[in-house]
Order: C-alpha cells, then structure tokens, then sequence
C-alpha cells in the first residue's frame, strides 16, 4: 500500500543548503508541508531541489483532521496545489485537532476516542484523500492527557479510522513511549491492533521529561527504549520506511545521519533475526 | 447531532489558550495520584504559548533587543489579544504591528520598527519573478524607454514611517548603542534578492515615485514625475539604473 523508502530524516532549515549541495546517502526526506506553502523564495527553491533529488514526504501540522471547525478550505487548496507540484510520495499529518473557533494552536491537541470523534475523523479524512486524489497518514500523537468521555483506546481507534477510511498510519515509536510513559500503558501493547498493512512509515525522535512527564520534544538522539520498541514495531510490520525526526538542537548533518544509521543497523539486525526464525 | 466533543475542545480551547481556570480539567481528564488534571493541562497551556512567544522572537529580534525584559509578557499580551488565526505558524506576527500601534503604552516606534521586521519576514517567501537587468536595457532602443513598463517586483514592499526605524536597525545589528529616535519621515523599500532580504531608506524623489512603481508605470511618467528636477530623464535614467542594479524591477513582458 505504501512506498519502501528505506531511512531518512526530517529536513530542517539548518541543514537545507548542505543536504542539496551534498546529497548524503538516505532514501528519503520529510519536509514540514506548511513551511512550503509560500508563494516563492527560498524555501520553495529548497523544496524543488530536494524533490529533484530524494523521494520526499509532506508532513503537515495544521490539517487539524479532529477539529470541529469546519476543514479549512484555503489550507486544503494550498496543499492540493503543492501535493500536485511536488508529487511527494506520501503525505501525512496527526490524529489531533489543531483549531477550534477559527484560532490555530500551533500545537497537536488530543482527541476523546469516542464514536462522535470517531465518525467526524473518518468523514474529514475522506474529504481531505477525495480532495487530494491520494491516501493520507494520520500520526499517533505524544500526548499528555487523556479523556473522560474516551470509549476506545488509542490504538484501536487509530486502526479502526484507517480501516473505516482506507487511510494510512505514521507509528511514531517516539511518541509511543512517551505517550505510554505518561499514561501508564505497555508501549509494546500498543502495537497489536494497527494492522501492518496501514502503517506508511515509522517515526524515531528523542524527548525530554519535566515535572513527571515525557515531552515529544525531538530534540535528542533516540532512547535505546525507543530502539527496542523499533526492533518489536519492524518484526511485527516488516521493513516499513523508517525517519529520524530531530526538531530542535539539531545536530550538524554528519549527526544526523549517524542517528540513520543507528537505525538502519538496528533494522538491518531486527530484519535478519525475522529471517532467520530467531 | 451530538455536540460533546465541541464542547470538549471548547473547554480545553477556553483552559490552554484564553487562560481559564484549569480547575475546569477536573471532569474533562483523566487524573491519576501521580498527576493530577490539572497538572496535565497545564503542560498544554505552557507549551501552547512558548511555541508561539519562540517564533515571534526569532521574527522580531530587534523589537526583542530594544524592548528587552519586557518583550516576553508583550508577547503574551500579543498572543491573548490576537490568537493565531492562520494554519501556518510563519503569519503569527502579521498583526503585531497594528497591536503596537494600537496599545498606549508603546512608543509609535516601536510598531514602526516592529513592522519593519515583519515586512522582512514576508518578502523572503513571496512570489519570485524575474527581474529587469543591465543587459535588457543596453539592448533597448532610444524609442523603447518611454513606454518600458516598470514595476517593482513582487518580494517587495515600501513603507513609511515617522520615525527612522531602519538606523534603529542598522544600529542593532552594527552592535551599536540604540538611542530613541526622534521625529523624521522615512520612507524604506524592502525587497529580496535572490536568498537575501534587504532594506534601505528611499532618497525624497523615490519616496515619491514608489507608489506608481508598485502598481506599475512607464518610464515617461517617471520623468515627468520628476519634472522639477534640474534634468528629469538623467535623473530618471540614474535611478533606473540604481534599481536594476538592486533587482527591484520585474522584466516587463515585452523585453
């Protein structure tokens, strides 16, 4: 259902000039989606010249798919328009809502797994894949609360918007231990429901921790946790295209692709063992 | 149509962005002895706002130097009176200017200033267009520059301040002691060039020539616009030269 992209990183400003002028050896990259869509200068320059040369993926964080806004027309435009330009080989964004009353939070927000948010989820997903004649991902989300009202686990609520419609899944494994530290659940239970099919690509990122919680924070190398969480995820899905996301104190690039690396070696060994039987 | 979950983002809307009492969390999440609600809120209500007090920071660092100590809390008086509405967090700052210009307590020049950044922030990813060049006018004749249709390019702006706010700037980023500026009209063109954002003030004749060359105008109107100066088409040839020079102008059409 999805591309085999093998291992990449989130593109960020710091490193723009030097990925396009060098061309590390990875298999992809994924570029923030609303940091492109601006009518011209450098960032569109960037976008061409990084599609010119890696498969890449629009990660979004505004589709706001859980709002009970309205879907925002304007933005819907501007990312048909670019998904169209770029021909990215997969588009993606997260299972959360990101606006309520016509005010943006510029942040991932939680949703209650009910059969209301449930059924708003599956209609605007199909809007939003009729809109752009293609198959979205919808990320796992970090998160730090949960609701009252929810019916459903997170796992098989995700799952069941994928089957309900025939959309894919981003399993961040980073947000997974977080989200299961935090809430107290077996990160590895989590992983049961997603049916292997629907899962696009996997997420690896760092984090932080304050006053007795996991922060999402992408900003460190990935946990050995996380790690073993990727062993598990990649017996279980397969060799499923994998991106290291590091958002803030980047490192230099040489780093960067260290931290690939890291888990293409730890995939390469996870893969084997599956061969093997072991 | 059940309308629980509206209700739901509502109330968490209400607590993490307009500041309302996070004791509401008890009823709307879960608590547990090692966290309570409330606890677990306000990490959203934290985060929601430094994400927003980062990126107009790294929009308006001279605005941030000149006001200091105080800019953070501005910015969150910003944040509540003008909440976000734009699906891109890069227009966050879009209305800063006009808040400044409207709050009491701040100096005229410091929206003045604060408007500068921000039109710098917006031509870095305007439109490109390609731009009018020494070698298409050595090319042109004698009877092609009364009707060259000129105009300035789209990752441009021009604007006009009571104060000289660009040697504000200029001061700040030269690392140079910034003093008040007094009283003084300045005009300031805004544009990019190629990966470069760059700004300089407008000598008077330009100043008075930037609104026809922003909706587009001739050469021979140029000229006439400067009819008091000693020789109006020298003059009107030096700044055509200036601004292609500068890649201000967008290649008309018919070159």
């Amino acid at each position: 259902m999805f591309p085999r992209l093998g291992h990449g990183f989130g593109l960020r400003p710091p490193h723009y000039r030097q990925v396009i002028d060098e061309q590390p050896p990875i298999g992809w990259l994924e570029l923030v989606t609303e940091n492109f869509l601006v009518a011209g200068g450098p960032p569109r320059r960037v976008l061409e010249a990084a599609r010119a040369r890696y498969p890449v993926v629009l990660h979004g964080v505004s589709l706001s798919i859980g709002s009970t806004d309205p879907l925002d027309e304007r933005y819907l435009d501007a990312l048909a328009g670019l998904v169209a330009e770029i021909e990215p080989a997969m588009v993606s964004d997260h299972l959360c809502w990101t606006s309520f009353g016509g005010h943006a939070a510029h942040d991932l927000w939680p949703l209650p797994y009910t059969d209301e948010s449930l059924a708003l989820v599956v209609e605007r997903v199909a809007r939003v894949q009729d809109r752009l004649r293609r198959r979205i991902l919808l990320e796992n989300p970090a998160s730090y609360v949960t609701f009252v009202s929810s019916r459903l686990e997170e796992p098989d609520f995700l799952a069941e918007v994928a089957r309900r419609a025939d959309c894919g899944i981003v399993l961040d494994l980073g947000n997974l231990h977080v989200s299961a530290a935090n809430h107290g659940f077996e990160a590895r239970d989590y992983l049961a429901p997603i049916p292997p099919e629907r899962v696009g690509y996997f997420h690896l990122a760092g984090h932080d921790a304050d006053g007795g919680l996991l922060l999402d924070t992408h900003d460190a190398p990935v946990c050995q946790p996380v790690l073993d969480l990727y062993r598990e995820a990649l017996r279980r899905f397969g060799p499923v295209s994998t991106l290291i996301e590091w958002d803030g104190e980047i490192p230099p690039l040489e780093g960067l692709i260290a931290e690939v690396d890291r888990a293409r070696a730890v995939a390469d060994a996870a893969l084997e063992e599956t061969a093997s039987g072991s | 149509m059940d309308r629980e979950l509206e209700r739901i983002q509502e109330r968490f809307y209400a607590m993490v962005a307009r500041g309302d009492s996070l004791a509401e969390a008890r009823g709307l999440v879960v608590g547990d002895p090692r966290l309570r609600a409330e606890t677990r809120m306000a990490v959203y209500r934290r985060m929601y706002v430094d994400r927003l007090v980062e990126a107009l920071t790294d929009d308006f660092p001279k605005l941030a130097h000149v006001i200091g100590a105080a800019f953070e809390p501005l910015l969150r008086e910003y944040v509540r009176a003008c909440p976000p509405n734009s699906p891109t967090l890069r227009d966050v700052g879009a209305r800063l200017p006009g808040f400044l210009a409207g709050r009491p307590a701040s100096p005229a020049w410091h929206a003045e200033l604060a408007a500068l950044e921000w039109a710098r922030v917006d031509v870095f990813d305007a439109a490109d267009a390609a731009t009018l060049a020494a070698p298409s006018l050595d090319a042109m004749t004698p009877e092609q520059f009364p009707g060259l249709w000129l105009r300035l390019v789209p990752a441009s702006s021009v604007l006009s301040f009571g104060h000289p706010v660009d040697d504000v700037w200029s001061a700040i980023e030269d690392g140079v002691e910034v003093a008040k500026p007094s009283r003084r009209s300045r005009t300031v063109l805004v544009w990019r060039r190629a990966e470069q954002v760059l700004h300089r003030a407008l000598e008077e004749d330009e100043a008075s020539l930037a609104p026809a060359l922003q909706v587009g105008t001739t050469f021979e109107a140029i000229c006439e616009e400067l009819a008091s100066h000693a020789d109006p088409p020298a003059r009107a040839i030096e700044l055509l030269l200036r601004w292609s020079a500068s890649e201000i102008l967008r290649q008309p059409a018919a070159l």
